[in-house]
């Protein structure tokens, strides 16, 4: 039994929360990255600057979650942490937030 | 998910500075490929921070719209449930209120006997 199993041996958890939390965070997620994606296109942003953005923007959602939703302590409610939970926001929301910004980019300067 | 009233307000109010900035950028996208002595304008000042601000109040409206987390580790989440504080859906007084009433110690005996004296007072 090595260390993992046994710190789960004698501190269980319930992994419909953990898969009820990971999926709230994704659906947040996805919401918030799409929004990025339209100020992305408003701003009409290019390659790697627009990636940037969506970078920096992450962060700041990530943060506000952190914050707010989990009151400061992501340990309870994810089993990573605040590592895990900027780890599913940035890989999470990529393809919504492409979509939304190639929409308005092209809506804005047609 | 049970939205508040000022996150409600706040949604609205930024959504609607979002799709403003949206509208002023699309107009002046128009002007400057009709005005000729204006070959390649960058967005102005204001279209930009209004975006970015809107943008900034509608994630922190959305992000404390009432979304609800469940503590994972099972010592907390039962002492939670156990004590009122987390709700759950089909289950009342803990985790392991089915192992209040289970079948097989069932006491028949005390159940029939007081059966028959209900019987006797009707």
């Amino acid at each position: 039994m090595n260390a993992e199993e046994r710190e789960l041996q004698l501190y269980p958890i319930v992994p419909e929360n953990l898969v009820a939390n990971s999926k709230t965070i994704s659906d947040l997620q996805s919401l918030s990255s799409s929004l990025l994606g339209i100020a992305a296109g408003i701003l009409g942003l290019e390659s790697y600057s627009g990636f940037l953005f969506y970078l920096l923007g992450t962060l700041f959602v990530s943060t506000l979650v952190v914050t707010f939703v989990m009151g400061g302590k992501p340990e309870v409610y994810s089993r990573g942490g605040w590592k895990d939970v900027i780890a599913a926001d940035v890989t999470g929301g990529v393809m919504g937030f492409v979509l939304t910004w190639t929409l308005f980019f092209g809506l804005v300067r047609v | 998910m049970p939205r508040s009233t000022p996150s409600k307000l706040l949604i609205a109010f930024s959504s609607l500075l979002l799709a403003h900035a949206c509208y002023s950028a699309h107009e002046h996208s128009l002007l400057s490929t009709t005005s000729p002595d204006a070959p390649d304008v960058t967005l102005p000042l204001d279209i930009t921070l209004e975006t970015l601000i809107s943008l900034s109040l509608l994630l922190v409206g959305i992000v404390s719209s009432g979304w609800e987390l469940k503590p994972i580790s099972l010592r907390s989440y039962a002492g939670g449930v156990e004590s009122g504080r987390i709700s759950v859906e089909g289950r009342k007084g803990g985790l392991f209120s089915a192992l209040e009433e289970r079948g097989g110690f069932l006491d028949v005996r005390k159940q029939r006997k007081e059966f028959t004296e209900w019987v006797k007072t009707q």
